[in-house]
């Protein structure tokens, strides 16, 4: 006998993550895919995702967002460097929108993802002076800066992961003990994965 | 409007309002199973824990009031068990009913003694089957014996000697 009534949804199973192309189902962990048509982030099953790769896919307006982590770890941004930016917070992650040639500053706040475009210029020379800020792909990969200075090249997806943890957690005016724990999490976990990127 | 119809309709309302969305945008309506699904586990959530808290002698004292007893049987709280409510619930039915239990598979079994035509047992059967899922939802099934059928009414008809001229023609001397 089928549940009925209310009943149908207090024993009801989760839902089970599809990929929004083919609708196998998902792991827990798999790629995304970012549509640029309506900058939406989706979740891909591995060949589904594979066919995003190559550059040009789609016409580049569905691009797969790459799985690799960078750090430059004896180079922090510097204090005065930092402040060029002119962002009132100290954790920020940074993407360039490739439709819009244009730099965005992230911040993960209780309200989501608050957005902001950066002036250019001070981006150029931030750039001139740490050229890990060079590497990342327009739209699928970003820049994270901890309240250290510690910059890291990290997938967008992973970004937009903690932003989530960070507006789930965040408790009165500075986000609480679980907001710092989860982005000391997400540090740690970047100290973890992330390749050192030299230069020449 | 007792307290037990109270979650019945509610869960009517929230199906229509579904079957409406699904009309009009099937993944807003995915969005909307969904969050009705994670509305109705977290009080359940809140309710085991309720639950726990109070111990089985409160809950059933609280499972006398008939909305709070539907709400422990939406969530699987209910402190007595499925046997135990099916044999209360039905043993105000009037007819004459044999209640053989639960088996191993969660299938209620029932046997149904009485006479009466078909359409008057099948209305029985209907009133059974709803105080038995209405006292325990979780069932997997209810297994209804009915007797056979009484035979069916003869035709009756002349004997085939008899002739239809002949009757006439004694009637009409």
């Amino acid at each position: 006998m089928t549940d009925v009534g209310l009943r149908r949804f207090a024993h009801a199973a989760p839902p089970v993550e599809r990929c929004t192309l083919c609708g196998t189902e998902l792991a827990g962990r798999h790629g995304h895919l970012v549509a640029l048509d309506d900058r939406a982030l989706r979740c891909a099953c591995r060949p589904c995702y594979l066919l995003f790769t190559p550059t040009g896919a789609a016409g580049g307006r569905i691009r797969a967002v790459p799985e690799r982590y960078l750090a430059d770890p004896g180079r922090p941004i510097a204090e005065p460097d930092w402040d060029v930016l002119q962002i009132p917070v100290t954790t920020a992650f940074f993407f360039v929108n490739g439709d819009l040639n244009q730099v965005v500053a992230c911040y993960p706040s209780p309200a989501g993802v608050t957005e902001s475009l950066l002036d250019l210029a001070g981006w150029e020379r931030l750039r001139q002076a740490y050229p890990l800020l060079c590497l990342p792909e327009p739209d699928v990969e970003a820049i994270y800066v901890t309240g250290a200075g510690e910059a890291y090249l990290v997938p967008i997806d992973a970004c937009f992961a903690l932003a989530g943890a960070v507006r789930l957690h965040w408790r009165g005016v500075d986000g609480g003990p679980a907001v710092r724990q989860a982005l000391a999490e997400f540090r740690d976990d970047l100290r973890r994965r992330s390749r050192p990127y030299r230069t020449g | 409007m007792t307290g037990a119809d109270a979650a019945r309709l509610a869960a009517d309302r929230i199906d229509r309002l579904l079957a409406e969305l699904s009309a009009a945008d099937p993944r807003a309506a995915a969005a909307a199973e969904e969050l009705t699904r994670c509305l109705v586990q977290l009080y359940g959530a809140g309710l085991a824990r309720i639950v726990d808290l109070v111990g089985a002698q409160r809950t059933g004292e609280l499972a006398a009031d008939p909305l709070v007893e539907s709400l422990l049987l939406v969530h699987d709280l209910h402190p007595l068990d499925a046997d135990t409510r099916i044999r209360r619930a039905l043993s105000t039915y009037p007819g004459e009913l044999e209640y053989r239990g639960v088996d191993a598979a969660g299938v209620v079994r029932l046997r149904l003694s009485g006479g009466g035509c078909g359409s008057a047992r099948g209305a029985a059967v209907d009133r059974i089957e709803a105080i038995v899922r209405q006292a325990a939802p979780e069932v997997a099934g209810i297994e209804l014996d009915t007797p056979p059928p009484a035979p069916p009414l003869l035709q009756i008809s002349r004997r085939p000697d008899t002739d239809v001229r002949s009757v006439s023609a004694v009637a009409a001397p």
